[in-house]
């Protein structure tokens, strides 16, 4: 009965989501205290060992310092070169020029050789991918009572990786519902029907039909329809008297082949299906294929009309014409979709739904609350990308995002909205705070025993997420036990007392996870700041092994610093996101192209804008294998 | 929410048979229309299975994490034969005498292993373990069986071709949670592809009557409409199947995509026309509050609704045909609801790890909760009474957990189940499988002793039991790990 996927063995993870296999011994001999390793919050998740720094350092070859060619602004980076010539389907990948060997900050002058590695090329779309292109072929503005009928994957890793997305029984009948219904609310009214026929269609019947299928056809398949395709939907269209006598004609017709195309493999799929040159070593993707890759991979949803156009003139076919059409969907309306799906993703913002307290105890805190927190992150990703900055603002910018609920939290007055959705850009104290780590969200996410913050699984928090530290399994001799009930200890003491220094969590929680959670001691559950604990002063001293150097820390303020400062933060980060962008797991090749935007990234020579752009126009996006 | 309440058919049997015969001539009439003669013939149906799996383990005597003993907390305290007495006599001091009223129908199995160690987090690892037998991925919160699942297996002998078996889920994490922020899956499609949970009660409804109906539909204008939905659906999907064998006939295409591919193409199926299939249905109040929880079908304050209206719908698809076959999995990976207990507020996956006060009666406290929960479902099915009997004899209804103790040993798993499965079954009796290894020996995470009870064997004992063969007619003995040692526990049955 057991049969395997296929799968490739280069694949990685996305490292918070890699085995414990590569760092097994990494805690071998350290008790590890709280038993709860494999809670919620404190998984262990993917990345190297403790103190690693991620990415393939020594793969980058090359001589002279720190240069300066590569990206410095919003769109810069990669556009206009071409790796052609080193495009390469196996061995491995070589670094950009210009970063020292020894110096794993030095600045590489150009971009690593791109690889292709073997992708799949029949890639169904994700669950919001798929609403949002239902919502946006339809013309609709609102679809949720259809869309919530309609059940998510199970996944474990982001919610694109094509190799984890199918059609099941369960979702092709879903699918099947939702298309009939959706065919029904648009052919019931009659301005919807109207704005999906082509506005120079014919009068007549036949031409009218013709022209429904060919131009409705083009947006569902993202391509124009082939002759018989067209034909085999006329034909479904016509069969409208018979299958629906009770309506208009045409609104029949629609509706038939409005269900047709919503279930459509080439619907239900982003493909690349173009012809290989015999004996050429890549494919590169058609003006199509371009078209919807760039659509989903930076919007979240098909092409629009403008990019299809661009198809349709052929407009894709080289870097300049792809750059242009990335730059503009990303610096339109929806160009954060995919990065805010892609946040959302990796610093568990879905999770916040859970996130409950004692109303006795925090009676600020309501149950909507939670929505505001979440909000308030990807308001703040969007600032960063508008911006033109990157992942270093993410710890450093004292900037937030609130409505009346969450300004208190932050000590700020002011009119605002009560929606927790309508939030307005505030800056907030430097001394205080310092980016997301530092926001309502990330602090009210964890919580302990007596409604005190969780010290333990905010430090894992940061070491899974932000710096894809690998977290070993409990040791099964470990001693589980609460945390320490003396009278009067401070929050922190009684988590030293039970897995610090001089316990037997010394070589794991106190080595790996737990300064990172005292830093924000000067926060409570709900992320308000705090400088006495039980009448003692607040202690979010400490320091932390970042990479490869031990570095020491006051508070959660200067914490913040040094992860924008560390590359592993970075890599992290970047690993991650290529993943999304990619909709796959990333290939060990791949490992230098992380390590380049890394580099870059810590300089502050990278923009999250640059990261998307980069990516949308690099020849491993651009080409496949054959 | 009382217990279940299920109303006359506002159709009688003769309105059906007419209905059959005037419009519907030629299409498979349902058995439980049938009229008595060949209702009769429906005792011989495949029996349904129902299982809820829950999460943290049990408190049964073993070791905790700490390597500290656990007392015993769960088990009746004698073997053999079970009486209500005895059952209340235990109710003081184990868990297990929540179920005193069913206990002669109860099946009470001690011994059961899970046989692969875990590489990372033992939670995951033991729900891709505890339907499939099968080995596991390495993962730290991720992994994946190798396997397909027993209910997938059911489904595709069982159930209509193309029906999904109905696999439910009340949690806190949605499908498409990604990393440690997972369900936990223990139904699998095919190897490493879990198969996705209805984590809605609505959704799941919703997809139930959308097929047997809700026991109010059946006159000739709806049946109408039935007939041109189905032309509709055979006219579209004339088209789809071609497209995708043409894709499918390519040449270029890797094995994973063509995996995806088949799998699409297997899926599509033309509407079948039925008239209202089944002369039950939910209370009216039910379905009020599915649709009243359906934005968001989990908060802290709605679970346990959620979680019996589950159970209803798992008892309303076993009557009424749609599916052979449930699972619901109760709480994610691990379960962090939040319960209260001697006005003390708690994570469950904090207690069973006794990382709070008074832990152990804590959680001992949510043993008996999730039990009660279970005799919510048996309540549910004795309400069914149907055209072959009682309902509830004619299948199984189980409760398991992903492991047999809050540290997380996968020796001594609990498994409760109550139906003889048309007499297939033993009923009122507590018995020990293969060796009955305790907890303790095999802590946190190690595969236990699968040469003589693993869980393979109950799986195969209890496909067997639903009428599951191999592809010669022998009963099933082979499923899961194919290394495993093959059969079925001759104990258990009548």
């Amino acid at each position: 009965m057991l049969r395997e996927r296929a799968t490739s063995s280069k694949q990685r993870a996305p490292r918070w989501l890699a085995t414990t296999a590569s760092v097994a011994g990494l805690c071998a001999f350290a008790a590890a205290c709280s038993s709860d390793i494999d809670g919620t919050q404190v998984a262990s998740t993917g990345g190297t060992g403790a103190g690693a720094s991620s990415g393939s350092a020594g793969a980058t070859p090359g001589s002279g310092g720190n240069g300066t060619g590569a990206s410095t602004g919003k769109g810069g980076s990669g556009t206009g070169g071409s790796a052609q010539g080193g495009t390469s389907s196996s061995g491995a990948s070589q670094g950009g020029s210009g970063g020292g060997v020894d110096d794993p900050y030095a600045i590489p002058t150009s971009p690593p050789a791109a690889v292709l590695v073997p992708t799949a090329r029949i890639v169904r779309l994700s669950r919001q991918q798929w609403a949002n292109a239902v919502r946006d072929l339809l013309k609709l503005t609102d679809i949720s009572e259809i869309d919530n009928a309609v059940t998510g994957d199970a996944l474990v890793g982001f919610d694109n990786e094509a190799d984890a997305l199918f059609v099941t029984e369960q979702l092709r009948q879903q699918l099947a519902d939702a298309a009939e219904k959706l065919a029904d609310k648009v052919t019931g009214d009659a301005a919807a029907l109207a704005r999906l026929v082509p506005t120079d269609a014919p009068s007549d019947a036949t031409g009218r039909a013709r022209a429904f299928v060919t131009a409705f056809g083009q947006r569902a398949f993202r391509r124009p329809l082939t002759d018989a395709e067209v034909t085999t939907h006329l034909a479904l269209f016509n069969q409208a008297s018979m299958l629906y006598p009770a309506i208009d004609a045409f609104a029949g017709g629609a509706s038939l082949v409005i269900q047709a195309l919503l279930q459509s493999p080439y619907f239900l799929y982003r493909t690349e299906l173009g012809s290989a040159v015999a004996g050429a070593a890549q494919v590169p993707l058609d003006d199509w294929e371009v078209a919807s890759k760039l659509a989903f991979t930076i919007t979240n949803t098909m092409p629009d009309d403008a990019l299809l156009s661009s198809a349709s003139a052929g407009k894709l076919h080289d870097k300049d014409g792809v750059a242009a059409e990335a730059k503009r969907l990303l610096d339109g309306p929806s160009g954060t979709t995919g990065l805010r799906n892609f946040n959302l993703q990796v610093y568990r913002l879905g999770a916040y739904d859970g996130i409950v307290r004692d109303p006795t105890v925090f009676p600020d805190f309501t149950p909507s609350t939670p929505t505001a927190m979440r909000q308030e992150v990807l308001s703040f990703v969007d600032w960063v990308f508008a911006q033109g900055r990157g992942i270093k603002d993410f710890y450093t910018a004292p900037v937030g995002f609130v409505n009346a609920e969450l300004a208190p939290l932050y000590g700020v007055t002011g009119n605002f909205s009560s929606d927790p959705n309508v939030l307005t850009k505030v800056d907030l104290n430097p001394a205080e705070r310092a980016g997301l780590l530092t926001q309502a969200g990330f602090l009210a996410s964890y919580i302990s025993v007596g409604n005190e913050p969780d010290i333990i699984h905010r430090g894992v928090f940061i070491a899974t997420r932000l710096l894809c530290k690998e977290l070993p399994p409990p040791d099964p001799a470990a001693v589980a036990k609460g945390l320490d009930g003396t009278p009067n200890l401070t929050n922190r003491q009684r988590v030293e007392k039970t897995t610090g220094i001089g316990t037997c969590g010394q070589s794991c929680h106190a080595a790996l996870f737990n300064p990172l959670g005292y830093a924000f001691e000067n926060y409570d559950a709900i992320g308000k700041y705090r400088t006495m604990d039980v009448g003692q002063p607040v202690d979010a001293s400490d320091s932390y092994e970042l990479d490869g150097e031990l570095k020491s820390f006051k508070n959660g303020i200067e914490l913040s610093a040094l992860l924008a400062e560390a590359k592993e933060t970075h890599a992290c980060y970047l690993e991650n996101m290529l993943s999304y962008l990619q909709g796959r797991l990333l290939a060990d090749e791949q490992q230098a192209t992380v390590d380049y935007y890394a580099r870059l990234s810590r300089a502050g020579m990278l923009s999250l804008h640059d990261v998307e752009l980069d990516m949308a126009t690099s020849d491993s996006f651009l080409n496949r294998l054959p | 929410m009382s217990s279940h309440d299920f109303r006359a058919p506002d159709l009688n049997r003769r309105s059906v048979l007419r209905g059959a015969c005037g419009l519907m001539l030629g299409l498979p009439l349902l058995e439980s229309f049938m009229p008595r003669k060949a209702a009769a013939q429906t005792a011989m149906r495949s029996p349904f299975v129902l299982i809820v799996v829950g999460d943290n383990g049990v408190v049964q005597a073993g070791a905790t994490l700490s390597g500290s003993g656990e007392p015993e907390k769960f088990w009746p305290t004698a073997m053999g034969a079970l009486t209500k007495d005895a059952l209340l006599a235990d109710k003081a001091s184990r868990s297990i005498g929540e179920l005193s009223d069913y206990a002669e129908k109860l099946l009470i199995v001690r011994g059961i292993n899970l046989p692969y160690n875990s590489t990372g987090c033992s939670h995951s690892a033991a729900d891709a373990q505890i339907l499939t037998a099968a080995k596991i991925t390495e993962g730290s919160t991720n992994c994946k069986a190798l396997g397909i699942s027993a209910d997938t297996a059911l489904a595709k002998a069982k159930n209509p071709p193309g029906r999904d078996p109905l696999v439910l889920h009340a949690g806190m994490f949605s499908p498409g949670g990604t990393g440690f922020d997972i369900p936990g899956y223990v139904s699998y499609v095919t190897p490493q592809q879990p198969r996705v949970y209805i984590d809605s009660p609505y959704k799941a409804y919703q997809q139930i009557i959308g097929v047997v109906g809700d026991g109010t539909m059946g006159g000739s204008a709806d049946t109408d409409a039935q007939k041109l939905r189905a032309l509709r659906s055979k006219s579209i999907n004339d088209i789809l199947r071609p497209q995708i064998q043409g894709l499918l006939s390519r040449t270029d295409l890797s094995q994973s995509d063509r995996e995806r591919l088949d799998q699409h193409l297997t899926a599509i199926r033309d509407i079948e026309v039925t008239m209202s299939a089944t002369p039950f249905t939910i209370p009216d109040a039910d379905v009020t509050t599915m649709k009243s929880m359906d934005a968001k079908p989990y908060d802290q304050s709605t679970r346990d609704t959620a979680v019996k209206l589950f159970m209803e719908l798992m008892a309303f698809s076993a009557a009424s045909d749609y599916s052979r076959v449930a699972v619901l999995k109760v709480g994610d990976r691990i379960d962090d609801h939040v319960y209260t207990y001697n006005g003390q507020s708690a994570k469950f996956h904090d207690v069973s790890h006794r990382q709070v006060a008074n832990a152990v009666d804590f959680h001992h406290y949510l043993d008996r909760m999730m039990l009660n929960s279970y005799k919510y479902l048996l309540d549910t099915l004795s309400t069914y009474d149907t055209p072959t009997g009682p309902l509830l004899d004619q299948g199984v209804a189980i409760w398991t957990n992903q492991c047999a103790t809050g540290a997380h040993s996968f020796s001594n798993i609990p498994w409760i189940q109550a139906g003889t499965a048309n007499g297939f079954y033993k009923q009122g009796q507590y018995l020990t499988v293969g060796t009955g290894q305790q907890p303790g020996g095999t802590q946190d995470g190690k595969g236990g002793d699968a040469s003589v009870s693993g869980v393979n064997k109950m799986l195969n004992t209890l496909l067997t039991a639903a009428g599951v063969t191999k592809d010669d007619g022998s009963p099933t003995d082979n499923f899961g790990e194919a290394s495993l040692p093959k059969g079925i526990f001759s104990e258990m049955l009548a």
